[in-house]
């Protein structure tokens, strides 16, 4: 993290210009676009709805890049930001179409099948119908570990919360995932 | 075939070799060619079109809230509410317009059946339906009483009786014209 603050600090000076600020967020986005777009995926699991959520979120930290404050990462910031838009599309996606949990994972094994942008097999699915069971906080550290490999610390720093709790967070993701394979 | 890091690795051989078994065949979600490219372009059009949207709001200084009204009823707009609105105001029109031609009628007639009526009758209707009258009609119906009053066509007894009952409220030139 501390390679990129550099970085961050001249991209977020070119941002402060009226005359460079264009070039400066097509910098940030360069830099952070790449990670930002799979946590959303993760999230959303279609290609369609991330690139929607990522886009709305993006143009929502271009309009407010003059409030960041710079008490946190410029990362740290955007992460919030993202993962903040890709939980009120989830909360509405969620209000529109299942009851339950049985047609939670319907729905889910449905919009897999007809992603274009999804390869996985039946084994892939279920364990994208595992993590939805995932309450929002372990299944976002179970997404920045085992699909990001983000070490304990940078996901410390991330989120704001102690190494130790984050492991844990982790473990009882795992074997919640594992009680659903073998139910 | 996928290598997670040592740590993950580590930690995911006691945790889950399921999951390894998994991590190690790969990612499953893919991305359309040259994405994150065209990404950039959508985000920038996105920020132009809300720019633009703003601008043409803001190229009507004072007319904001206005135009937020007529937003609001924008759907009078859209053909089958507009036909529908004009159907009832043209029902509305013509109803009216009838109901003014029937009271126009039913008021001459009243006026030409009254006018075939004598004083007496009328004297008795009004005495029988006095509560029906406010005070201002009665007032009106007895200045015109006294207006068409034609003193040559009264006796002399009934001239004597009128004279009495009314002397006080005669002018001059009517006491003349009696005597």
């Amino acid at each position: 993290m501390q390679q990129t603050k550099t970085s961050d600090e001249q991209i977020l000076g070119l941002m402060r210009n009226p005359v460079t600020l264009e070039r400066g967020f097509r910098l940030l986005m360069d830099a952070y676009q790449d990670r930002l777009y799979w946590q959303v995926r993760r999230m959303v699991t279609d290609h369609e709805d991330a690139n929607d959520v990522l886009q709305n979120a993006l143009v929502k930290v271009f309009r407010n890049i003059t409030q960041f404050e710079g008490k946190s990462g410029i990362y740290t910031w955007m992460y919030r930001i993202v993962t903040n838009e890709a939980i009120t599309f989830l909360n509405q996606r969620n209000r529109r179409s299942a009851t339950s949990i049985d047609d939670a994972n319907i729905n889910l094994a449905n919009r897999l099948h007809a992603d274009s942008y999804f390869d996985g097999d039946e084994v892939q699915i279920r364990l994208q119908q595992a993590l939805q069971t995932l309450p929002e906080r372990q299944k976002e550290v179970f997404n920045l570990r085992y699909y990001e490999e983000m070490s304990y610390e940078e996901m410390s720093q991330l989120l704001n919360t102690t190494v130790g709790s984050l492991k844990a967070s982790f473990h009882h993701a795992v074997k919640k995932v594992e009680q659903f394979f073998a139910a | 075939m996928e290598r997670p890091d040592d740590d993950l690795r580590k930690e995911l051989e006691e945790l889950s070799p399921h999951l390894l078994k998994l991590k190690e065949q790969g990612e499953a979600f893919r991305l359309p060619d040259h994405y994150f490219q065209t990404l950039q372009a959508q985000v920038f059009e996105k920020i132009q079109a809300e720019e633009s949207a703003v601008g043409s709001r803001q190229a009507l200084p004072g007319s904001n809230w206005f135009n937020q009204i007529m937003e609001q009823f924008q759907w009078l707009t859209q053909p089958r509410w507009a036909l529908s609105l004009a159907t009832v105001a043209l029902l509305i029109t013509v109803g009216i317009g009838w109901m003014y031609q029937q009271s126009q009628a039913t008021s001459q007639n009243l006026n030409t059946e009254l006018a075939k009526l004598d004083q007496q009758t009328l004297d008795a209707y009004i005495q029988d339906n006095l509560h029906e009258f406010d005070t201002e009609t009665l007032m009106e119906f007895a200045s015109k009483k006294d207006s068409q009053l034609n003193f040559e066509e009264m006796n002399p007894e009934e001239l004597n009786q009128y004279f009495d009952e009314n002397l006080q409220e005669l002018d001059e030139e009517t006491i003349k014209e009696l005597l």
